[in-house]
């Protein structure tokens, strides 16, 4: 493509991205923990069937829950070792959620970076599809939908755009940054992969504007892929969202409550691109995934490829702990992630990002009157108007919050993170949400 | 899931206080214009109001300053007012602004009313006669302002008689009238800091000072003079966008400013208040809310609904447009 900058019309802010922490760490391998802890359940829709026991002996790689019918995913051992349990344990989202516990055989040893692209094996869309099922892919840029799933739309919805996102907005977070950098090809390899899955004309990469290592990396690697691109746009939150990228981009506008696919668009994560490449390449399944531990609440901050399941204390000791008892541990990101209540939480599939804020970059809600500054409504990339919205959740007038688009909210916290009453906004959005979800049950 | 975990947790440093002290930072410029103007009388009765309005909401929040809103409309209500206004004047004011407009509703963020202008609004009808002659800068005779001239003799002469320096008078403040209001370019300074730091958007304003200048042209009144003198930048630009009162939605913020420019012009053609922009503000205040509901705007994928209604809209307007102009020639004729 070009060089030039698609912008998107839609409502942003500027977050400082913090670069100076993780964008310019190489991506590191993580030494292998002793157990690792493996939620069943990694991805949106049905959880899957276990289908191994207490006591079994797995190896890295071999599935250990299968998909079932639907919106399902597979999941993977993601070391060789015996099963010790299969249990309950906290999801990170203040839930709990069953797991499956590994104790990691000590002979067994592998390696994770391996970032050159090798052994390309021509396969038809319908072989495509069907490794990325059985690698158990899920959207790896944290929505965590299965991707087979998504690469099979139904015949009336013809698909003529695959988008890679690469501009993952969150701050702190290097992630797809690194990747976009050291594992370009794969990248590239991915999309053609995707492409051909679904029948597609065209693919581009897209990436955002302060990333300027990872477009000369994308510049580079373009030349070898003529039927492939890249785009850049603009650096503004949530512009890495997939309604904003297919905004700036194609200028198409999905209507309210449906999915890409019926503007003729998929969107896929780079991460998510990575693992078809390397599952259809490489038969590995998703068993390792990259995590930025950020934050100036840390000692040393790192981009690491970690086996899935991992305790986060693991991946903080290896980054030298905390700086102070006091820092905010957060799961995810910044801005839509979760507190951590327990170092014990594992790593996921769509767990991209481990932050420690140090006290002072914590934002305490307040709870304040609303001075009604409307500044959550210039915010709001989806133009709703959030005050309005959280006042009906919160006195219970569900219809009229969902009659004001609750359902288009992307959650992004641009509401909450310019609001200067300290109204949590988001907090309350998702409440109403869930709120909606459990009276259509 | 656990709702008290979840994010964001980042956010700008941004605080009610800082909002209020950043809006009392952008009227130091029209406080100074006063001063140079008016003398320290003037400034005296700006802070004056401003601290005692401040005194005023203590009982309520235990705390002073407090969150800087008081002072801001205090200092509001100490520029509304002729500068050789008694002392108890803005006090007076201030204590229906505060108390009753304010605080009787709920405090910050309740409140329906402007409350400068609602405590202007009392002090300005029950004691009207220190509104009826404006001193001018410098000391010089007290007289009516341009716009009671014209009010006074219809042939309205003060920018024909005075030519571009009058236009530059209107426009820098050295002309009759309340402390804060004449200096349109130190209210501008003050604006265009608030703008630049995001605490005011320019649809209020913009459409304001729009509809003051179609209002007028459809009036047969000089635009020009209906901007600059008189509390037009003053309302458009710091009364009307008080985010309490004003709509918080987008299309909302764009009619709100609209009414309050086309009342202004109508109050002040057919009523014998000089205090247009007043009453102009607090009846859009009162529809404020009905507005944020009204003119909500389209959501994201809403594009068709909303194609459909720009039809409508457009149409609509096109043919106010012409009944207006039709209306307009019709009455030249005759
Ligand atoms: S969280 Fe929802 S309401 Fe708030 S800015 Fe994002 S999309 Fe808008
Ligand atoms: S940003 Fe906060 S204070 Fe301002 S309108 Fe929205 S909720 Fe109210």
């Amino acid at each position: 493509m070009s060089d030039e900058i698609k912008f998107s019309s839609m409502g942003g802010i500027e977050i400082p991205p913090r670069e100076e922490l993780n964008t310019d760490l190489q991506i590191e391998e993580l030494p292998l923990p002793e157990v690792v802890y493996l939620p069943v359940k990694q991805h949106i829709g049905r959880p899957g069937k276990i289908i191994v026991n207490k006591g079994d002996y797995v190896k890295r790689g071999q599935c250990i829950v299968e998909e079932q019918e639907g919106v399902s995913a597979r999941l993977h051992a993601s070391v060789s070792g015996e099963i010790l349990d299969i249990k309950e344990i906290p999801d990170g989202m203040g839930g709990k959620s069953e797991a499956i516990i590994i104790k990691r055989d000590q002979n067994s040893e592998f390696k994770r970076i391996d970032f050159s692209l090798k052994n390309k094996k021509e396969k038809s869309a319908e072989e495509i599809r069907e490794i990325i099922k059985n690698s158990g892919i899920i959207g790896m840029g944290g929505a965590g939908f299965p991707t087979h799933i998504k690469l099979s739309p139904p015949a009336d919805k013809p698909i003529d755009t695959i988008i890679i996102n690469g501009s993952e907005s969150e701050p702190y977070i290097a992630v797809d940054d690194r990747t976009m950098q050291e594992k370009t090809a794969k990248i590239f390899r991915g999309l053609e992969l995707i492409k051909k899955a679904v029948g597609a004309e065209n693919g581009f990469i897209v990436c955002e504007e302060n990333k300027k290592n990872a477009i000369k990396k994308l510049a580079a690697e373009s030349q070898n892929w003529p039927e492939l691109n890249y785009q850049i746009v603009d650096s503004l939150y949530p512009h890495g969202a997939e309604k904003m990228l297919i905004e700036a981009c194609l200028n198409r506008e999905i209507p309210e409550g449906e999915l890409p696919m019926e503007v003729g668009v998929i969107v896929n994560n780079v991460q998510t691109a990575v693992a078809v490449a390397e599952a259809v390449d490489e038969q590995q399944p998703v068993v390792d995934r990259i995590v930025s531990v950020s934050g100036y609440g840390i000692k040393n901050p790192k981009n690491l490829i970690v086996p899935l399941g991992t305790p986060i204390k693991e991946l903080i000791d290896y980054c030298g702990g905390l700086v102070s008892k006091k820092s905010i541990l957060i799961i995810g990101g910044t801005m839509t992630g979760f507190r951590a209540e327990s170092t014990k939480i594992p790593v996921s599939k769509t767990g991209f990002g481990i932050i420690v804020l140090s006290e002072a970059e914590y934002k305490e809600y307040e709870s304040r009157v609303c001075i009604r500054c409307a500044k959550c409504v210039d915010a709001c990339p989806v133009y709703i108007t959030p005050n309005r919205i959280t006042d009906f959740i919160n006195n219970d007038y569900l219809e009229e919050a969902e009659a004001l688009s609750l359902a288009s909210c992307i959650e992004c916290g641009s509401c909450a993170y310019v609001c200067p009453a300290g109204r949590p906004l988001l907090r309350w959005l998702r409440e109403g949400k869930a709120r909606v979800r459990k009276r259509n049950n | 899931m656990n709702l008290k975990l979840s994010g964001p947790h980042i956010g700008t440093d941004d605080t009610i206080e800082k909002t209020m002290w950043n809006v009392v930072l952008a009227l130091i410029p029209a406080a100074a214009a006063a001063a140079v103007f008016f003398g320290y009388y003037a400034l005296f009765l700006i802070f004056s109001t401003a601290v005692f309005s401040a005194l005023l909401e203590y009982p309520f929040t235990k705390k002073f300053p407090g969150d800087g809103s008081a002072f801001v409309t205090g200092m509001l209500l100490g520029m509304s007012i002729p500068a050789d206004s008694p002392f108890w004047l803005p006090l007076v004011g201030a204590f229906f602004s505060i108390i009753v407009a304010k605080q009787l509703f709920g405090g910050l963020g309740n409140n329906i009313f402007n409350p400068a202008l609602a405590g202007r609004a009392v002090i300005r009808i029950s004691f009207a006669s220190h509104f009826s002659s404006w001193p001018a800068p410098f000391d010089a005779v007290a007289g009516a302002t341009p716009l009671a001239q014209r009010a006074a003799d219809s042939s309205y002469t003060y920018l024909s008689e005075n030519g571009l320096s009058g236009l530059w008078n209107l426009f820098s403040g050295n002309i009759p009238g309340a402390i804060g209001e004449t200096s349109a370019l130190a209210l501008l300074i003050g604006a265009a800091f608030l703008y630049y730091k995001g605490y005011i958007d320019w649809r209020i304003p913009g459409a304001f000072i729009t509809a003051v200048i179609i209002t007028s042209a459809l009036l047969g009144v000089n635009p020009a003079l209906s901007i600059f003198s008189g509390a037009v930048i003053l309302g458009a630009f710091f009364m009307a966008t008080d985010m309490v009162t004003s709509p918080a939605a987008k299309e909302g913020r764009l009619f709100f400013g609209a009414g309050c420019g086309a009342l202004t012009v109508l109050i002040r053609y057919f009523s014998s208040y000089s205090g247009g922009v007043t009453f102009a503000i607090l009846t859009m205040n009162s529809l404020s809310y009905l507005f944020d509901h009204l003119f909500e705007g389209f959501h994201y994928g809403q594009y068709q609904i909303r194609k459909i209604n720009y039809k409508i809209i457009g149409a609509a307007v096109i043919a106010a447009v012409i009944i207006v102009l039709f209306s307009y020639f019709s009455l030249l004729i005759s």
